[in-house]
């Protein structure tokens, strides 16, 4: 996708650097303005957990479903996490249908790392009977429109999610053991939920380059521009715990500090939006 | 509710009413059906949700949709594309922008090389090369491949990159560009809003 | 199970979320909804969240699909994995396909695809969360996508199903009395031109039944039918509120530029009178009376200017 965009931006490419070079933006933002975001919960009641998020134009919303299921003979006493992206032609004209191609794979990966690699959820807890049974979360987004900005919009619509992710509450005996049917399917209390614990906030933020010009958010026609992207997940501590780099572009010395230092400051805010919806 | 209550008919009396695809407008006795109507069993219909309205005469309705599909090229749309290919006589592009309008997956049209410019040209090579993006008027949209030209001072290249060395080329004259890294000069059939992204409006 | 063998009409008429027999659950329709798509529309009908765009129409790939006298509609039913009660599976699934073909045809048969001829319209649609009735409400959502795209179309097309549950017939089916109900119409109906272009259903009909079922689906395709023009309406009155405020601010600030050429023409105009004056005076009269006098009136405009 967007060969043919480029083209046409090669024209567009020295209007909106020389705008740059004045600290301007095309839209009107500043360099190291994000877009404003709206962030709603609850959005799918079928989900266990859901969000969808906007991000200046772009909607991502994400749902969570569990299931029951054996674990990874490795680590026996912690739960699964699926992370999977959808981008169709819902998205954007330019999408097509078919099996997920590597961009996809890419922004569910990105997403998926920020989470698995802060622990963000307590997978060492989400085990029904240890070696045996435990909790196999899916979470799914799904891109509704395309304008930029997917991996930060995917990172909050995925937290958001599973920051609401209510797991059916377990039946257990007198004695605390779990109690399973004759099929050996777990049985759970009816009507009852319990919350998952969240143990970071953990968000993505994405800055790109332009001939040497730093941006944080880069919107769709921006993105079409870049040299090179740079989307690092950021814990509240100011922990950095995945990053990614992308498109053709290389990386100068000391580009990626200013990178780095601009993106905790846009993680906090992204923070702040996730923490005011969640109330 | 039955179905009498939505086939009403809209009054259409001195001003403009609001009608949605499928209103039933009124019969051809009434009316001559114009733009955006169609006839079925003697009865008009609106095709579009837009304005209806009666001339001034008050025989002839018509609707003026408030959106309307515009993606598919018509005569006398200004299109931008990029050459794909450039042969002695006929130029292919590919058109991405309609009107100002983007348009998914990109356009196929034709250029004749004796509609480029007014002026006679030897060869293809003296107007257009492969890779120039161009600002072109459609001529012909009945058949596929559209056919387009490139006369008048609006329409011709709008951007080009040097065949020597790819590099950014200057306009230095009307139909002459300098290439800023290696100097050497190029001639295009160059449209006035070469270089500004004016060019895609 | 105890689910099976619960009543699903109350002993006074109404079904267990208190509708009639003949009452839709609560629809709204927004359109326009993405700014990426050339038309779209979100249905929320009962429970179901959908979503359709449209893109189009646009050059048909690939080639050999084009038909040279008419657009071809392809039209593409989803459902994302966490619409349902189990997570579904990503990959399209053959009710997937299946209820995308019906669809197709069933817009097919109101776009005026003889306009776009050699072109393709796409027509995606995505289920967020399903309740029952989906292709119903995918199928009304799609049609006020198309209608917000600008394509012409004969009519709109509403969706509505009818179904049977304890021997009685009513209409829009919840998710819950399909399951646990006998039968199911599922029904895409043009009212104003009276054709139905989808029709499917399962389950045990006698003829009287199936026939009531058709009217009852058509009746609250009815119902849906008004819903969609009322969410076209919006939309464009939200477009005409903008406009009407564009208007008003440019007229204000035209106004305000007229004044403003108004001030500075008599401000000239009066300049232009002092300077006559002063020429004449100082041409015509050496009275030092009457030079005072000038002086004056010199003074005057100035102090009327500044308490402007």
């Amino acid at each position: 996708m967007g060969s043919h965009k480029r083209i046409i931006n090669k024209i567009e490419r020295e209007h909106i650097v020389s705008l740059m070079e004045h600290g301007k933006r095309a839209d009107g933002r500043s360099l190291n303005e994000v877009r404003p975001v709206k962030i709603t919960t609850g959005y799918i009641q079928k989900a266990e957990g859901s969000a969808l998020v906007e991000l200046g134009h772009t909607k991502v919303l994400a749902g969570v479903k569990y299931m029951v299921g054996e674990p990874y003979s490795d680590s026996p006493n912690s739960g699964v996490l699926t992370v999977g992206a959808e981008l169709s032609p819902i998205a954007s004209p330019f999408f097509q249908m078919g099996p997920p191609n590597p961009q996809t794979i890419e922004l569910a990966r990105v997403t998926d790392r920020a989470i698995r690699e802060s622990a963000a959820v307590k997978f060492d807890d989400l085990f029904i009977i240890p070696g045996e049974k435990v909790w196999i979360i899916f979470l799914d987004l799904y891109v509704l429109n395309d304008d930029g900005g997917l991996f930060d919009a995917s990172g909050l619509a995925a937290m958001a999610a599973l920051a609401t992710l209510e797991l059916p509450t377990i039946k257990k005996d007198s004695n605390g053991e779990v109690e399973v049917d004759e099929n050996g399917k777990v049985q759970f209390v009816d009507g009852e939920t319990t919350k998952v614990p969240v143990n970071h906030y953990t968000l993505s933020v994405t800055s790109a380059s332009i001939e040497g010009k730093i941006i944080i958010d880069p919107s769709r026609d921006e993105r079409e521009l870049q040299d090179y992207r740079v989307t690092l997940g950021i814990t509240e501590e100011n922990q950095l715990v995945s990053a990614q780099k992308g498109e053709f572009g290389v990386l100068k010395s000391g580009e990626l500090e200013q990178i780095i230092d601009d993106s905790i400051i846009v993680a906090a805010h992204y923070r702040e939006e996730l923490m005011k919806a969640l109330e | 509710m039955e179905n009498e209550e939505i086939r009403k008919p809209v009054e259409i009396k001195e001003k403009d009413q609001l009608v949605f695809p499928g209103q039933f407008i009124g019969v051809i006795e009434q009316f001559l059906p114009g733009q955006n109507t169609y006839v079925e069993e003697a009865n008009i219909y609106s095709t579009q949700f837009g304005m209806a309205h009666l001339d001034r005469r008050g025989l002839r309705v018509k609707v003026f949709p408030k959106r309307k599909a515009q993606l598919v090229p018509t005569v006398g749309d200004v299109a931008v594309g990029e050459i794909v290919h450039a042969s002695n006589q006929m130029t292919s592009i590919a058109i991405t922008s309609v009107n100002g309008k983007e348009c998914v997956p990109s356009y196929t049209c034709l250029m004749h090389i004796s509609r480029i410019s007014r002026k006679y040209l030897e060869s293809m090579d003296e107007a257009v090369r492969t890779g120039d993006i161009v600002r072109v008027k459609i001529i012909d949209a009945k058949t596929l491949p559209l056919q387009a030209e490139s006369t008048g001072i609006n329409f011709g290249v709008v951007y080009a990159e040097c065949s020597q060395c790819g590099g950014k080329l200057k306009k230095i004259g009307t139909n002459k560009l300098k290439c800023t890294s290696c100097e050497s000069t190029e001639n295009r059939k160059m449209s006035i809003h070469y270089g500004s992204p004016m060019a895609l409006a | 199970m105890t689910e099976s063998e619960r009543k699903l009409i109350n002993p006074d008429g109404t079904r267990l979320d208190g509708r009639s027999k003949t009452d839709i659950r609560e629809t709204s329709i927004e359109a326009g909804v993405s700014s990426r798509a050339d038309g779209s529309a979100l249905i929320k009908m009962g429970n179901n969240i959908i979503l359709a765009v449209v893109h189009g129409p646009r050059e048909l790939h690939p080639k050999h699909l084009v038909n040279p006298n008419k657009a071809v509609i392809r039209c593409t039913y989803r459902m994302a994995t966490f619409s349902v009660g189990d997570r579904k599976r990503p990959a399209p699934s053959r009710r997937e396909r299946e209820i995308s073909k019906v669809m197709t045809e069933s817009l097919e048969s109101v776009v005026l695809t003889h306009l776009y001829p050699r072109s393709a319209i796409d027509v995606f649609v995505q289920v967020l969360q399903a309740d029952g009735g989906t292709r119903c409400a995918a199928l009304s959502a799609a049609s006020v996508a198309v209608a917000d795209a600008g394509i012409p179309m004969r009519d709109l097309i509403a969706g509505c199903a009818a179904g049977i549950i304890e021997d009685q017939v009513v209409v829009d089916l919840a998710d819950y009395e399909d399951k646990e109900g006998t039968g199911d119409v599922p029904l895409g109906y043009a009212p104003s031109v009276d054709e139905v272009s989808l029709l499917q259903m399962d389950g045990n009909f006698t003829k009287e039944q199936l026939l009531e079922s058709v009217e009852l689906a058509k009746e609250g395709c009815r119902q849906v039918y008004l819903i969609q023009r009322e969410a076209l309406k919006k939309k464009y009155s939200d477009i005409r509120e903008e406009v009407a405020e564009e208007i008003v601010e440019e007229a204000i600030e035209l106004k305000e530029n007229i004044e403003e050429d108004q001030a500075d023409i008599t401000d000239f105009m009066e300049e232009e009178e002092e300077e006559e004056e002063e020429d004449f005076i100082d041409y015509g009269d050496d009275d030092e009376e009457d030079d005072e006098k000038v002086v004056d009136d010199l003074l005057e405009p100035t102090t009327f200017f500044e308490e402007e």
